[in-house]
């Protein structure tokens, strides 16, 4: 972030020197960026990873069975703990420390983990652990909605995707209890507007989906994952493309509702973002369908072709659109895919540099595109300025 | 319409409410306060049922002892817990009905022959075994863990009783592995009426390991 800032000012003080902004509109467009919140600031990150550590000698106190301590005393340091983090987090958040309230609220989630696990230890429970870390992700979802607390409800995500990682695991089948409660987690994300948040609810949702095809059909089922990727593709460009007209359309009622809609559901940032996410899915079944399965020549020339053509309508899409994400992601996933072909399918140094000088030719007209199309919106731009 | 600024003010709610109303952030500040204590209680009454339930379990419960075998000595010692496996670990698949799964939740009737607990029969909550409720017999509740064998009524079903380990002080399990693998380890495991069970401790080499209640 103040990576930015910093650029953002040598910016500032250049097209100062050029002319194109007033001096004193720079001072004021330089007032209001430092007026703007600057997150939780490095403190704040010290504090949270504070807190994880602080979590972490609980975890490894309560493993390491200490005998020369009672069970009862062991309970109490457990409990003195919990108690002990929450009402630091209270006196924190009156005095509106809020980031340093943050990290004694996940060193508090912190306790009821290791009590959960002292509790299991002391009786020799050897339950069903998903179960148990089931219980802990639920103490931090409702820790983190009761005291609107980021980090706690990041915590609750992380175990939550630990808990149906470790459900899979087990029964080797798909977990779709999980669906209700990832649909939940990003409702409160997006309610609360918190878009890292919403990030990791869209890896948990591809982790998610990508596992169905280990786990299907005998672990052969990459291409329900593949079709799942590409139909969440469609939804996602579909939005995009709806969340722009919408902001073009003219001021009738129908118009003005629409807006209203699809700016509560995030417009098209968080299409954007569901779109990212739908590209990695996609990618990750068509890769295993090509590399993982024993799949036929023919059938691997088309689908590697598939995918990158499909790689490269992502890349033209976010360089149309100015997404950089969806670009390096297309760049990511074409590179990827182009070693993997030549991996699979290339076994001599004459064929490899065929190989890639076909790969090296596809690219470089990519890059004419691209530029070509650069220019043509900049041409847009100028007829329409 | 969202503007940018009520976006603003919705997305400072994470963080303290800056840019509300002085009065309304204090009263938002309260409130959170107030939640947080509700959370940390809620949290401790978690432990607490989960501590309470063991302890009427492990007191109140009808106990009886169980011969431990030998698992694979590999795999016996994890870590700082040691792994206990019983003769009723393992359920021959046909004594129980064709559509048993992984997971689901067996109850198996226990009864003393020859001062040993023996596996009299076996059923589901819905169909219990009819050997449970002969004079002197216990029932013990336990879940599918996997089948040996894909075709019923062919292998057997591994059964997890929630009594399979036995933590230790770190560094101490290697004397109860030696022990388990020459069978001279006895688990004294408490059952409540509906089969639940608990491990109350173990008799290793003839010498009785049980903990005291907590209070």
């Amino acid at each position: 972030m103040w990576i930015a800032r910093r650029q953002f000012g040598d910016d500032l003080a250049r097209w100062q020197a050029a002319g194109w902004v007033t001096e004193e509109g720079s001072r004021r467009i330089q007032a209001e960026i430092d007026g703007r919140g600057r997150g939780p600031g490095f403190a704040g990150v010290l504090a949270i990873l504070g807190a994880v550590l602080l979590g972490f000698a609980l975890m490894s106190f309560v493993a390491a069975n200490w005998q020369e301590m009672s069970r009862l005393v062991r309970l109490g340091i457990i409990f003195a703990g919990l108690f002990g983090s929450y009402a630091a987090a209270g006196v924190l958040f009156a005095r509106q420390y809020d980031a340093f309230g943050h990290a004694a609220v996940l060193a508090g989630l912190s306790a009821f983990g290791a009590g959960i696990m002292l509790i299991a230890q002391i009786y020799h429970i050897d339950g069903h652990l998903p179960d148990a870390v089931f219980t802990w992700a639920l103490g931090a979802l409702a820790t983190g909605l009761v005291s609107g607390s980021p980090p706690a409800l990041a915590a609750a995500a992380v175990l939550l995707g630990l808990w149906t990682a470790w459900e899979t695991g087990i029964a080797h089948t798909a977990h779709y209890a999980f669906l209700p409660i990832l649909a939940a987690l990003a409702l409160t994300f997006h309610l609360q507007r918190w878009r890292p948040g919403l990030h990791l609810t869209g890896a948990l949702a591809t982790g998610w989906v990508v596992k169905l095809g280990y786990v299907l059909d005998g672990g052969h089922a990459h291409g329900i994952v593949a079709a799942i990727g590409l139909a969440a593709c469609a939804v996602a460009v579909g939005w995009m493309v709806l969340a722009r007209r919408a902001g073009r359309a003219g001021r009738g009622e129908f118009e003005i509702r629409a807006q209203q809609a699809l700016a509560w559901a995030g417009g098209e940032d968080i299409a954007a973002s569901v779109l990212g996410y739908a590209i990695a899915t996609a990618f990750a079944g068509l890769f295993a369908l090509q590399f993982l399965e024993k799949t036929q020549t023919g059938v691997l020339v088309g689908l590697a072709a598939l995918t990158l053509l499909a790689l490269v309508a992502a890349i033209i899409f976010g360089l149309v659109g100015g997404r950089r994400g969806i670009v390096w992601l297309g760049y990511v996933g074409f590179s990827v895919e182009i070693l993997a072909v030549y991996f699979k399918t290339v076994g001599t140094l004459l064929g490899s540099s065929v190989f890639f000088l076909i790969a090296g030719l596809i690219v470089i007209a990519l890059a004419g595109l691209a530029w070509r199309l650069h220019r043509a919106e900049d041409g847009l731009r100028g007829g329409v300025a | 319409m969202t503007t940018s600024k009520s976006r603003a003010v919705t997305g400072a709610h994470a963080i303290g409410n800056r840019g509300a109303s002085p009065r309304f952030a204090k009263f938002v500040r309260q409130r959170r306060i107030a939640l947080l204590a509700a959370a940390a209680l809620a949290q401790a009454c978690v432990l607490g049922w989960m501590v309470w339930e063991r302890e009427t379990l492990l007191s109140q419960g009808r106990e009886i002892a169980l011969d431990v075998v030998p698992v694979d000595p590999r795999s016996l010692f994890r870590g700082d817990y040691v792994i206990l496996s019983y003769e009723m670990s393992r359920i021959p698949a046909a004594t129980l009905p064709q559509d048993i799964r992984t997971g689901d939740r067996v109850l198996i009737a226990l009864a003393q022959r020859d001062g040993a607990w023996v596996v009299t029969g076996a059923g589901t909550p819905a169909k219990p075994p009819a050997a449970a409720s002969a004079p002197g017999a216990v029932s013990i509740a336990g879940h599918v863990q996997h089948r040996t064998h894909d075709a019923w009524p062919s292998g057997n079903l591994v059964v997890r009783y929630g009594i399979e380990s036995f933590f230790v002080p770190e560094g101490t399990g290697k004397e109860i592995e030696g022990n388990v693998a020459a069978r001279k380890v006895i688990a004294h495991v408490a059952l409540r009426r509906d089969g639940t069970a608990a491990l109350k401790g173990l008799t290793v080499d003839g010498v009785r390991m049980e903990m005291p209640p907590l209070f």
